[in-house]
């Protein structure tokens, strides 16, 4: 891979992932580690507000990134890399917490007490994000999906729904009823918010 | 109704906008959609207070990650890269998705599920067979019925036997004891093909000449009657 094309991979652009998962396609080892080392964490991201375990957070990444390596030849371009890649690990996700049969877990307690004594601005946004999170775990998984592509990846409804593979319509649903839940659940929290 | 908006109108470009506000606020919202509800959120107080609450939430971003490390997972998923390609969760968008592939079930599991008494294959089958013996059944009796054994048919006394030999009817005395009696077939060098008749009368088939039968068996002195028949005469 020349230096110029190598670039524009690690620069995490549409066009750069595209970039990857062509080379991917072609068998490139090197592509598929950058590719992966990419979307490890956003993917871990999205994957720890439906679990709290490590070793499933890794195998289900580790699921959806060994489908990007066999099918990658079979991606057409017709959507974003990322839209892809989520698809298939919102899917991973769903058949490993529904086969676990997992309940919602609220961390709020577990991570309270991390921050205490920092009376600055950082710790009241990681007080507040805490809480979100807290907030957020009670969602039904659906509701917390689209609730985290839309905040925490910054996708659109549209790409969201792809993701999903519903109506645009159902992706608004979600998040008016995630919006209603956390409203309620966060009212002491936001109601000190400039 | 919202005391924010009062039209029909305003209602719906409020609902749209009410809609829209987390794309507001993640920046992806764009083209006339942006512009509406922009236009709409300037003069809604309502909209504005959501949309702050909303852009709140995005700026706190999520809480802090767990503990996950994608060299160590790395490492992990590498040796599978060689694999053979198995069934996987592809959305159909882009692939088409195999059926989950089933482990073989072991020998026992087999054997469990073939003689399972809610087996399907099984009850075919057995209700196959059970057809087809019922059905060969018919046909035999329908055969007996139509094609009636001809052993049946009614028999004079002098008629053939089952290789058409009798010939003679022969009657002994009635003290001749039953030894006695075979004998002087065997040594007349006939045989018994049926009897005794209800008056005690034997009848013998010899497959030779006949004359020299009889003489033997007149020449006995416990025989008092032997006399030839003819096969084919009816009464």
């Amino acid at each position: 891979m020349d230096r110029k094309i190598e670039a524009q991979a690690a620069a995490g652009t549409a066009e750069g992932d595209a970039i990857l998962v062509g080379r991917v396609a072609a068998g490139d080892r090197h592509a598929f580690e950058m590719l992966y080392r990419a979307y490890f964490p956003r993917l871990a991201r999205f994957l720890q507000r439906m679990t709290r375990s490590v070793p499933l957070i890794e195998e289900i990444v580790n699921d959806t990134l060994l489908v990007v390596w066999q099918k990658a030849a079979t991606f057409d371009g017709s959507c974003k890399v990322s839209t892809w890649v989520f698809a298939i690990a919102y899917r991973k996700a769903c058949k490993a917490l529904h086969a676990l049969d997992e309940p919602a877990e609220a961390s709020a307690d577990e991570c309270a007490g991390a921050d205490a004594g920092r009376p600055d601005w950082r710790f009241e946004q990681q007080r507040l994000a805490h809480a979100v999170d807290a907030a957020v775990a009670t969602l039904p998984l659906a509701q917390r999906a689209a609730f985290q592509l839309t905040f925490y990846h910054d996708m659109g409804y549209a790409e969201i729904a792809e993701i999903m593979e519903c109506p645009v319509n159902t992706v608004k649903t979600r998040l008016f009823h995630a919006r209603r839940r956390l409203a309620i659940l966060l009212e002491d929290q936001l109601e000190v918010r400039p | 109704m919202n005391p924010y908006v009062d039209s029909a109108a305003d209602d719906a470009r409020h609902n749209e906008a009410q809609d829209a506000l987390p794309w507001l606020a993640n920046g992806t919202l764009c083209g006339t959609e942006l512009d509406r509800v922009q236009a709409h959120v300037e003069t809604c107080a309502l909209c504005r207070a959501d949309l702050a609450v909303l852009r709140t939430v995005h700026a706190a971003g999520p809480g802090p990650d767990l503990d996950w490390d994608p060299e160590r997972a790395l490492e992990r998923l590498l040796p599978q890269l060689d694999a053979p390609l198995p069934a996987q969760d592809v959305p159909e968008v882009h692939a088409v998705q195999a059926p989950p592939a089933q482990p073989a079930p072991g020998l026992r599991r087999r054997w469990r599920t073939l003689l399972a008494a809610n087996d399907r294959t099984w009850l075919r089958a057995a209700v196959a067979a059970q057809f087809c013996a019922i059905a060969v059944l018919a046909v035999l009796l329908a055969r007996l019925t139509a094609q009636p054994d001809s052993n049946h048919d009614y028999h004079v006394l002098g008629a053939a036997g089952a290789n058409g030999a009798a010939r003679v009817v022969v009657t002994f005395r009635p003290d001749t004891p039953e030894r006695e009696l075979r004998r002087i077939v065997r040594a007349s060098g006939a045989r018994i093909v049926g009897g005794p008749t209800v008056t005690d009368a034997w009848l013998v088939g010899a497959d030779g000449r006949l004359a020299p039968v009889l003489a033997r068996l007149r020449a006995e002195p416990a025989v008092t009657l032997a006399e030839p028949l003819s096969t084919d005469e009816r009464p």
